[in-house]
């Protein structure tokens, strides 16, 4: 059922579908970025104090930022 | 009209005139540079209810403020969309979390695997594709918690965290509200009891909606009472 998925003609797209991973991965990155300026900038407009969740946002978003640089890092080293 | 001379009297304007009153200084001093807040929050006077994440709906809510709130300026109200229309894409977030799972166990009961690939490849393309729903996730988690509505004792904002790259923020003065109107379409907003309040401004132009906010009755009677208050004022 799923034997066209091992013809040989796939076989060149290999390093194009890398470089794309990479290219990805770079875009999303800067998606994860503006994300993250978006919060800021909402953050001079409403600001939320003590426990309305706000903490538990930001530290996401610096998570979610970080670790997606740390896989573009590995994808370049391990792809 | 206010008498003048009872007010000079009381605050006498020409301090030379004034036994107490220092004597002037022929040089201008300048005022000392003070650092304040940009927007403290106002003490408040009434009962305060702490605002959580995942609050919708609260009467004078405490740990919240915005840029430009009057000192004497209280928030009366604070206002989300109903959790309930989070549903779409709480829905689509778990089938794409589960695709990676069904493509694999598919490809395990048809004994096929990907020749041309290594395996580190396609951990790292599961990984960023894990990713990828996380951001889904959170960029519509904080569409949301960003979308709130507020009415202060002296006006009502309307806040809307469009998509990523816009915000909407619309304010429109009490005194110029004409009327607080809602409207509850379909089965799901009666049943879970949210809907649309569309506030009336006395501006042609200008409109300004809480979307899908629960309790819409009690929201569109709370506005009315404040705007009645601000009238009689």
């Amino acid at each position: 059922m799923l034997d066209f998925i091992q013809h040989p003609s796939l076989s060149n797209l290999g390093p194009v579908f890398k470089i794309g991973f990479l290219i990805l991965v770079a875009l999303y990155s800067i998606f994860a970025f503006m994300l993250l300026s978006k919060i800021r900038s909402f953050d001079r407009i409403v600001t939320f104090h003590g426990r309305s969740g706000i903490a538990f946002v930001r530290a996401f978003a610096y998570v979610f930022l970080a670790l997606l640089l740390f896989l573009f890092v590995a994808s370049v080293v391990i792809v | 009209m206010p008498d003048i001379f009872k007010q000079s009297a009381q605050n006498p304007t020409n301090p030379a005139k004034s036994e107490n009153s220092p004597k002037p200084t022929s040089q201008i001093q300048p005022a000392p540079k003070v650092k304040t807040p940009i927007s403290p929050p106002p003490q408040s006077t009434t009962n305060q209810n702490p605002l959580a994440i995942f609050t919708t709906f609260i009467k004078n809510p405490s740990g919240v403020s915005y840029a430009g709130q009057d000192p004497d300026e209280e928030i009366a109200l604070f206002l989300r969309r109903d959790f309930g229309t989070n549903t779409p894409w709480i829905l689509s977030t778990i089938v794409l979390i589960i695709i990676p799972l069904l493509i694999r166990f598919i490809f395990r009961a048809t004994n096929t695997s990907f020749p041309y690939f290594q395996p580190n490849f396609i951990r790292m393309f599961t990984v960023f594709y894990y990713f990828v729903v996380a951001g889904f996730a959170f960029s519509n988690f904080l569409t949301w918690f960003f979308t709130i509505g507020m009415v202060t004792n002296k006006r009502a904002l309307d806040i809307d965290f469009v998509d990523i790259s816009s915000i909407k923020f619309a304010t429109a003065d009490l005194s110029d509200i004409i009327d607080a109107k809602y409207t509850q379409n379909g089965f799901g907003q009666s049943f879970f009891d949210y809907g649309d309040v569309d506030l009336i401004v006395q501006t042609p132009k200008e409109k300004l909606s809480f979307e899908k906010v629960p309790r819409p009755s009690e929201v569109s009677n709370v506005i009315d009472d404040l705007t009645g208050i601000k009238r009689n004022a």
